[in-house]
């Protein structure tokens, strides 16, 4: 409404400006471009659930425990018996693999997603609906961490913490939340605006209860929909990590350590490399279409 | 501002403002200059003018809820003994809801669209009186019972989105009385409703009023609305009071051309649409009205001196005006009724 609003607002816009060229949301896009709206959410909904839960039950479902090795039956191609997709170069089942590392990739992106989320989310709403110094400070903070590459930030994070899941997931927190952040922020000065939080206020509601009952419920869904095509980047980093060696310590399975092992096997059993990679690109799938799906229907962006 | 003080009899004074002062903060561009107000128990007051008069602004700085970069920058402000702008944290959320109350223009962005109706007024007893939750949402139902709800215990599940805009209001102002407030101020309160439902919610008001012993502030752009329910008027323009009495006086025998321009071009039942005189020009930018009366360029009377500063001065009993030509308008002229 003011013009220092207004000034303020444009320069928060120059913040905008998408950090990675990676849009996750354009497979989905693209493919409810042909199959409409309500039939590519549901597709995107029933791989993203089937990959959690495959993940979830990885114990009952894996048909050999995923470590074990065997070097007598090692290399096996696909269908041979017993291994349905066949076994790596120390013998261990391939699908026994991908199940489990459904578990290791996919929980461990939802942990560094929730943290981040929460943390980023609750920082936004506090500088943006608080404003002055904490503002400026938080505003301050998110740049800094903007200007670098997302990979090498995290590579350089993981490398000085050492590998491992909980590594993987503060680090991911670490640089992700700022993401979130600004989205509250943005989000929270919007709502600031509008008269409910102004009636919420000359009510005489405490402060965090505003930003608690009031700003919290109207902003969040926002950031979930979000949050569903973040997954995909986080993923994608989890495995990238893992493929770079710093990903889920060995010898648990990783989709990316697992791309990363079947290197030298390209040539005679390629396949070691494509079922990780196509485990990857249906998991990424699946939340693409989500993502896409319920922006759409919630009307965001 | 004069020295003068108004002779209408006042009702214990609840709201005192005096030579306020509000500017854009890094421009240093006045929007507000020199508004004296004063509200009783009981009393209701109307503020008219367009928009970008100051009106909206006035009333904010009342509740201390300036947008960010607008700032008071002279006068005070004092709400039942408390100055406004010395206040406390403490004292300023004692005073928020319970001493002021606000019902705002758009009931739909007034209300919390992920709460139901009957937690969102159960929240503000609760911000103001140490009760239970059951308490409170008792409060609630008496409340909604007070604005009318004819089933409080069903629409206290309602959420926003479920009412009609006249039950939304009327939701508001309950939140607005949630903490037992002295004053009550309206801003533009049915601008956004049907021409039926305002006269309900403007009967409330007035009901609300008389029963509580509240005094009300009612900003409106709609003279119409102000003549039915307000005892005394300020009329701004330009960020300034040009004009202030008993409304109805106010009404009948307008002492400032701009008040007499605003009522010329209200259609009403008994003038033809040619009787009709839309205003020339355009009203002053924010912060870009001179020292002298800021009507003075779309002001058909307008004479040098009226580009020099000029103060409210009484005009008769309990009337200001800030014109200086008022020999232009003998006590006999009586403009259109509304």
């Amino acid at each position: 409404m003011s013009p220092h609003g207004y000034m303020e607002r444009t320069g928060g816009e120059g913040l905008s400006e998408e950090r990675t060229p990676l849009r996750p949301t354009a497979v989905g896009a693209a493919i409810r471009s042909r199959i409409g709206s309500s039939l590519a959410l549901s597709i995107g909904l029933c791989i993203v659930i089937a990959i959690a839960l495959i993940g979830a039950f990885a114990g009952l479902l894996a048909p050999h425990d995923p470590v074990e090795q065997n070097v007598t039956e090692a290399l096996l191609s696909p269908g041979s018996a017993g291994h349905l997709l066949g076994t790596d170069q120390l013998g261990r089942d391939t699908l026994s693999r991908l199940i489990y590392g459904a578990r290791n990739d996919f929980y461990t992106a939802l942990a560094a997603l929730i943290l981040p989320l929460l943390l980023g989310t609750v920082i936004g709403i506090v500088a943006g609906y608080r404003g002055g110094w904490v503002d400026t400070a938080v505003v301050g903070i998110i740049d800094v961490i903007i200007a670098f590459p997302v990979l090498v930030l995290l590579i350089a994070l993981v490398f000085v913490l050492g590998t491992g899941v909980t590594t993987i997931i503060i680090a991911v927190t670490a640089i992700d939340w700022v993401v979130y952040a600004r989205l509250a922020r943005t989000s929270a000065r919007r709502e600031d605006a509008l008269e409910y939080v102004m009636a919420a206020r000359i009510g005489g509601i405490p402060t965090w209860r505003i930003m608690l009952r009031h700003i919290l419920p109207n902003i969040v869904t926002q950031s979930i929909v979000y949050a569903m095509s973040d997954m995909v980047i986080i993923i994608i980093f989890i495995t990238t990590l893992g493929y770079l060696g710093l990903g889920v310590p060995p010898p648990a399975a990783d989709w990316g350590t697992m791309i990363s092992e079947a290197q030298p096997y390209f040539n005679e059993q390629w396949w070691l490399a494509v079922f990780p990679g196509a485990a990857i690109i249906i998991t990424g799938l699946g939340l693409s279409l989500v993502a896409d799906g319920l922006a759409q229907r919630f009307d965001i962006r | 501002m004069s020295a003068v003080k108004s002779t209408v009899t006042r009702k214990e004074e609840l709201l005192s403002v005096k030579d306020l002062g509000i500017e854009i903060a890094e421009a240093h561009k006045p929007v507000v200059t020199d508004v004296g107000l004063s509200v009783g128990r009981g009393e209701v007051v109307g503020v008219v003018g367009e928009s970008g008069s100051g009106k909206s602004l006035t009333l904010k700085a009342i509740a201390g809820l300036l947008p960010r970069g607008v700032a008071v920058s002279k006068g005070e402000i004092e709400v039942d003994g408390i100055d406004v702008a010395q206040a406390s944290p403490r004292e300023l959320r004692r005073l928020r809801g319970g001493v002021v109350g606000m019902v705002f223009q758009e009931p739909m962005t007034a209300l919390n669209p992920t709460m139901r109706i009957g937690a969102q007024i159960a929240e503000s007893v609760r911000a103001h009186a140490k009760v239970s939750k059951k308490e409170a949402r008792e409060k609630a139902l008496e409340l909604l019972a007070e604005m009318g709800f004819k089933d409080p215990r069903h629409s206290a599940q309602r959420f926003p989105h479920e009412l009609s805009g006249g039950m939304r209001q009327r939701v508001v102002i309950a939140i607005a009385l949630a903490g037992e407030p002295s004053l009550l101020l309206c801003d533009e309160p049915t601008t956004a409703l049907d021409a039926t439902v305002t006269m309900k919610v403007l009967d409330l008001i007035l009901k609300l009023s008389a029963e509580r012993n509240i005094g009300v502030i009612l900003v409106s752009h709609d003279l119409g609305v102000a003549a039915r329910v307000c005892d005394r008027l300020v009329v701004m323009y330009g960020g300034r009071m040009v004009e202030e009495g008993p409304a109805e006086a106010v009404l009948r025998r307008p002492r400032h051309p701009y008040t007499f321009a605003l009522l010329r071009a209200v259609p009403t039942k008994d003038s033809s649409i040619d009787d009709l005189r839309a205003i020339p020009g355009a009203p002053p930018a924010a912060g870009e009205a001179g020292p002298g009366c800021p009507f003075v360029p779309r002001c058909e009377f307008a004479v040098e001196a009226c580009t020099q500063r000029v103060d409210l001065v009484p005009v008769e009993a309990g009337r200001r005006s800030a014109c200086r030509r008022q020999e232009l308008f003998p006590d006999s002229v009586e403009a259109t009724d509304v």
